[in-house]
């Protein structure tokens, strides 16, 4: 199994970074020998403090520029709430950049207030998220969702159209380049799973909340079933928050998975994830105001990847290790 | 009048220009003393090679650190009302936070309905939707609520009992807040309203170089348009975007007609003092080679300058080394 790290461009102590720190903060990560840098994604929201994080693109741009082979991606990315063409367009501009080290999780989000801001139809999410990934998925295939174009300049009232057929057989760029992977992120619907297996590169599970609804044991347990039993070959898990210092918590079977506790248990605990099949885990270390101002040093870095034996099998051309018995 | 140059986005070859050669290229304007870096977007359409462009925020980012504060990057245009706005809001501070005061985000509706119908947006409902995008965005970086914060979550919440958060908590600053937004151009033609709008509203007007015989040629727009934001106290005008072309055939400048620089660099001179006198304080030009892009589709037709095409350039006009941040 494999670890990764969530990445973004705040500091420990939720204030910027500079670009320089950035890349300082990748090429650590990736020194370290990690599998992966990843960042989360949700949108602001007028005056709420808790909801301005940053766009992770460029934050996985400026990794990208300070790394060599470690994979890059987003978990989740709230595909639903953007224009699916323009998201199309930043993956295969990022994927341009660092060929075949891109890997956008994507979901519906699971914040209701984002979509009401939006003008969005929160009940439709999972509709306009299937939606918006065929649209994806035909920029990269180059299949014209649209048969004829109209072309309009100046204001309404003095346009005037001309209609051609699209330019079949001219790849587009975003052929060129060809598509990073996708990876769908949910938590137990039998239908996404049954997506994620047959329709995305993956599936990404949420160690968070979705736990809650029975539990992470039947949670992951079932889910792994599902997504496996559908042909599922990569199953990853994020939002692990890790806490390597902090008292021990317990690990109840009802309960959220998680980290925090000594690093033993943290070793014993990500045998369980291996044993129930997943073959990459996206650690969030530190997630507690008693760690706050807590900096990644090439020693911490150092810690947390000794927790658990390495795994040097290929994520960009291996298909996933089958479930552990 | 100051100078911007459109970044390449290919290389002679017709190649993608990768990261490191997008920070050349925006090194290669810097070097050259031209005063900004400049792209501009389309959302691009499945099969149409056409409308290829990369993301532009993502180039300018490169482009920003590879280059001074100097050099000022920005777009010309960003279609706004085809996306969600918050989107725009954090891909602005992000920006901002990467590279502070650098970005003049040249924001307007876009010219192609194509783009609304790939969206299922109403394209006459782009002035309206652009209106309301740029209040949200500024919502952004005032910090106000635009009404009750709350959190409403499928696993922890019933999805219809919504955790209202009480307004009397003190949480802290919004990092938008605290980051700032960067300068925002309003890109128009001749509206009236959006003229008023770009002069009292926006740091900057972006201009279209590009009016044709259908709305009276460029110099009755331009210099009408011109006044009309300088009456209403607009403060920085900006021609985007001018055609270069010094190599392929002479096209003559016609007042009726679309203002490019279709002809030898002394006759550009010329037309670029026309701008200037006008009163624009900044052009945003674009090099094309017409004769080496023919037959050529979608990003292959794009032009990638060299250091001696950027001399020429820059060589066109007196240099102005006014600070954009000021204006």
């Amino acid at each position: 199994m494999r670890l990764h790290l969530s990445f973004g461009i705040l500091g420990a102590d939720r204030m910027p970074l500079s670009f320089a720190e950035v890349q300082a903060k990748a090429r650590l990560i990736e020194d370290a020998g990690f599998s992966g840098i990843w960042s989360g994604h949700h949108l602001p929201v007028p005056g709420d403090t808790a909801r301005t994080l940053p766009d992770p693109l460029p934050g996985l741009l400026i990794a990208a520029s300070a790394t060599r082979s470690v994979e890059l991606g987003t978990c989740i990315y709230c595909l639903g709430l953007v224009n699916a063409g323009n998201f199309a367009q930043s993956a295969y501009t990022l994927e341009a950049f660092a060929p075949g080290r891109l890997t956008f999780g994507v979901g519906t989000g699971s914040q209701k207030q984002e979509w009401d801001i939006a003008g969005l139809d929160w009940s439709k999410r999972f509709t306009r998220l299937e939606e918006s990934m065929r649209f994806v998925k035909s920029m990269f295939s180059g299949e014209s969702a649209i048969e004829v174009e109209e072309l309009t300049f100046g204001d309404s009232h003095k346009k005037y159209a001309r209609q051609r057929p699209p330019e079949i057989g001219e790849p587009t760029l975003a052929q060129k380049i060809g598509s990073p992977r996708f990876l769908l992120g949910t938590w137990r619907s039998p239908r996404q799973l049954h997506r994620a297996a047959t329709s995305y590169d993956g599936w990404l599970a949420s160690a968070g909340p979705g736990t809650l609804e029975g539990g992470w044991k039947k949670v992951f347990t079932d889910s792994m079933s599902i997504f496996r039993d559908a042909g599922g070959t990569r199953a990853l898990v994020s939002t692990m928050l890790l806490d390597h210092e902090a008292p021990t918590r317990p690990l109840p079977e009802d309960g959220a998975f998680e980290l925090i506790c000594g690093p033993e248990a943290i070793t014993e605990r990500l045998g369980i994830l291996d044993e129930l099949g997943f073959d990459d885990v996206i650690l969030s270390p530190w997630d507690s105001e008693r760690t706050k101002g807590r900096q990644l040093t090439p020693d911490l870095l150092a810690e947390l990847r000794s927790l658990y034996p390495a795994d040097e099998s290929n994520i960009f051309t291996t298909a996933a290790a089958a479930p552990a018995s | 009048m100051r100078i911007g140059m459109w970044l390449p986005l290919v290389d002679s070859g017709g190649a993608l220009l990768d990261g490191h050669a997008i920070a050349k290229r925006a090194q290669m304007i810097e070097a050259a003393g031209l005063n900004g870096a400049w792209l501009g977007d389309h959302t691009p359409i499945p099969g149409d090679v056409d409308r290829d462009l990369p993301d532009p925020l993502l180039y300018l980012a490169i482009s920003a650190l590879a280059t001074s504060p100097a050099l000022e990057l920005g777009t010309c245009v960003y279609s706004l009302p085809l996306r969600n706005k918050y989107d725009v809001a954090q891909r602005c501070y992000t920006l901002e936070t990467i590279a502070k005061g650098r970005f003049t985000i040249g924001l307007g509706t876009g010219s192609q309905k194509v783009e609304y119908d790939a969206a299922g947006l109403d394209w006459d409902d782009r002035f309206r939707r652009m209106t309301d995008h740029m209040a949200g965005i500024r919502a952004i970086f005032a910090g106000k609520p635009l009404g009750p914060l709350y959190r409403q979550h499928p696993a922890l919440d019933d999805p219809g009992t919504p955790v209202v958060l009480d307004p009397a908590v003190d949480r802290g600053t919004p990092w938008a807040v605290q980051v700032g937004p960067p300068r925002f151009a309003l890109g128009s033609w001749h509206s009236p309203r959006q003229l008023r709008r770009a002069a009292t509203e926006y740091d900057a007007w972006l201009a279209s170089a590009s009016p044709g015989a259908q709305f009276g040629g460029w110099r009755k727009v331009l210099s009408e348009s011109i006044k009309a934001y300088r009456d209403l106290g607009g403060k920085r005008a900006v021609a985007a975007t001018v055609a270069v072309d010094f190599w392929g055939p002479h096209v003559p400048l016609k007042d009726d007609g679309v203002f490019n620089l279709f002809c030898p660099p002394t006759e550009a001179a010329e037309r670029l003092a026309m701008l200037e006198s006008l009163g624009f304080d900044d052009v945003i030009l674009a090099l094309v080679n017409r004769s080496a892009g023919q037959g050529r589709k979608g990003l292959a037709r794009r032009y990638d300058f060299t250091a001696a095409d950027l001399e020429q350039v820059r060589a066109l006009l007196p240099r102005d080394d006014r600070d954009y941040h000021d204006v």
